[in-house]
């Protein structure tokens, strides 16, 4: 199976696990997670988080046996090492640099992405009233939550600053600041309507892509 | 003018110096047709043409700076890496143009080189920090990336996934499955049938021109950029908009109706033709248009 399989295969489980993915593609997905072990730990990884967030009230521990499937995943992205020349030792340091930080806000994301999609579904699904912001609700303490893991992973970014070009620099940078603003922009939006589902789900889109990211940022190969 | 003259001829003599420096590659490795060919360069050009020759022709020309062009093969794999100076850091640049098995697999990684792929079908696997990235071809599976450069795939077929920050990414006559996200480039699709597409910006713009098939699934979002999506007429398919704040200009249906009376929601379902094919636009500021061809 290929990279790319995993990564469709990924990126779909929440279809999967909700069973609204077409047939076709469910039993193609499904064959792949009988063949690769990467994948289906992640999908019972997610099948775990989507059931921790049913339960949800106030608070919520991630599961720890999450971590060979994240870390797997965090590892297939490979981190492609400096300059191509000096591969060993700074690409390993490096690599679980960046897995320990991205595992942190992964699994952090992943929660409040779950469990906004959760949320947001239910509400679609439901005309009960939720008492406010659905990921702000279902992630607990999430804004500090959150931002110690973006923190974490912006100051592991900060600890690359000099490998990578004043220019790269500036897109990585820029870009995070325009998600922030569109995140900015849709708490507000929730905050005049916290039970709109649509807003719900933006909000957690919008974290995924920060997540995308500022992962991808951690592995790019030095420039300078 | 003893002294520009002087100037004059130090200049000449550096920049002949350069050019001197300056080598070319030109060697032949062997490969299956299934085999894999991984190349790594920093600054400069990746071409990867495909070719029903026997092995990989590697050639091109390294500058000052590069030390070494790395060959070396593992199985069936080929690895081709541009080795720099130290005492340059990053600053050679190696042209290189590889010709290999069609059917084979690639793997390209740069820095600020620009790649380009031509008729090579086996899987394919791009990455670059800034610079362009370019695929033509037939290729079954297609990963493409960037931070800043461009992306532009033409006439491709299967299953792609395209990435960039930054920069755009232009599609022009695909078939198959596509994937596209940006954050603050932009996203064009020209032309091409394709039974899936998914189109993600934060604050770029989606613009599409490409028509679903039958069943096809189109999902196309974006939190502040503008939407637009080109049909046909006598297009089949059943129709989702939503936006939060943005406006949606229907050329093809009814007008949008606001979601609810206290907030600036507004929503569009409605079904063109027979329907089948589903196609979902979401925006939460952004504008919306569909429009026909």
């Amino acid at each position: 199976m290929t990279r790319f399989d995993c990564k469709l295969t990924t990126s779909r489980l929440d279809e999967l696990i909700d069973g609204t993915l077409e047939e076709s593609e469910a039993t193609t997905a499904i064959a792949h997670l009988e063949t690769c072990a990467g994948c289906l730990a992640e999908y019972e990884a997610a099948q775990s988080l989507l059931s921790a967030t049913r339960s949800l009230r106030t608070s919520i521990e991630p599961d720890h046996d999450l971590w060979p499937g994240i870390k797997a995943r965090v590892e297939d992205r490979r981190v492609v090492p400096g300059d191509f020349n000096h591969r060993p030792a700074p690409a390993t340091r490096r690599l679980w640099m960046a897995a320990a930080a991205a595992a942190i806000l992964v699994i952090s994301v992943s929660v409040a992405y779950m469990a906004g999609l959760e949320r947001a579904q239910t509400q679609t699904a439901s005309t009960a009233p939720v008492e406010t912001n659905a990921i702000l609700a279902a992630y607990g303490g999430p804004a500090m939550d959150l931002e110690l893991a973006r923190n974490q992973l912006r100051l592991n970014l900060e600890h690359r600053r000099d490998e990578l070009s004043p220019e790269t620099w500036s897109v990585v940078m820029e870009n995070t600041a325009v998600i922030d603003d569109a995140i900015a922009r849709i708490e507000h939006a929730l905050a005049d309507n916290p039970n709109d589902g649509r807003l719900n789900r933006q909000l957690a889109v919008a974290y995924r892509r920060q997540i995308d990211l500022l992962q991808r940022a951690t592995g790019l190969p030095a420039e300078a | 003018m003893k002294r520009i003259a002087c100037m004059t001829l130090m200049v000449l003599a550096l920049a002949g110096a350069t050019q001197a420096a300056d080598r070319t590659v030109d060697q032949n490795r062997p490969l299956a047709a299934d085999g894999r060919v991984e190349i790594s360069n920093i600054s400069g050009d990746v071409k990867v043409i495909g070719w029903t020759g026997d092995g990989v022709n590697i050639s091109g020309r390294l500058e000052d700076g590069v030390s070494d062009l790395e060959i070396s093969s593992r199985g069936n794999r080929l690895q081709i890496e541009v080795d720099l100076e130290r005492r340059t850091r990053n600053n050679g640049s190696a042209y290189l143009i590889i010709k290999m098995p069609v059917t084979a697999d690639l793997e390209v990684e740069t820095v600020s080189a620009n790649i380009s792929v031509d008729g090579v079908t086996g899987e394919i696997s791009l990455e670059s920090v800034s610079g362009r990235v370019e695929v033509s071809g037939q290729s079954d599976s297609l990963e493409a990336a960037s931070v800043s450069g461009d992306v532009r795939v033409t006439s491709i077929a299967g299953r792609s996934d395209l990435e960039s920050v930054s920069g755009n990414i232009i599609v022009q006559h695909a078939t198959g499955r596509l994937d596209a996200e940006v954050v603050s480039g932009n996203i064009e699709i020209e032309g091409g049938l394709l039974s899936s597409l998914t189109a993600e910006s934060v604050s770029g713009s989606v613009f599409c021109a490409a028509q679903p098939t039958e069943s096809g699934r189109f999902s196309l979002d974006t939190l502040s950029g503008t939407v637009e999506l080109v049909v046909t007429s006598d297009i089949n398919a059943d129709f989702t908009i939503e936006t939060y704040s943005g406006s949606i200009r229907n050329e093809i249906g009814p007008e949008p109706t606001r979601t609810d009376k206290y907030s600036p929601g507004k929503e569009l379902k409605f079904t063109s033709g027979a329907g089948g094919a589903r196609i979902s636009i979401e925006s939460f500021s952004g504008s919306v248009k569909l429009r026909v061809d």
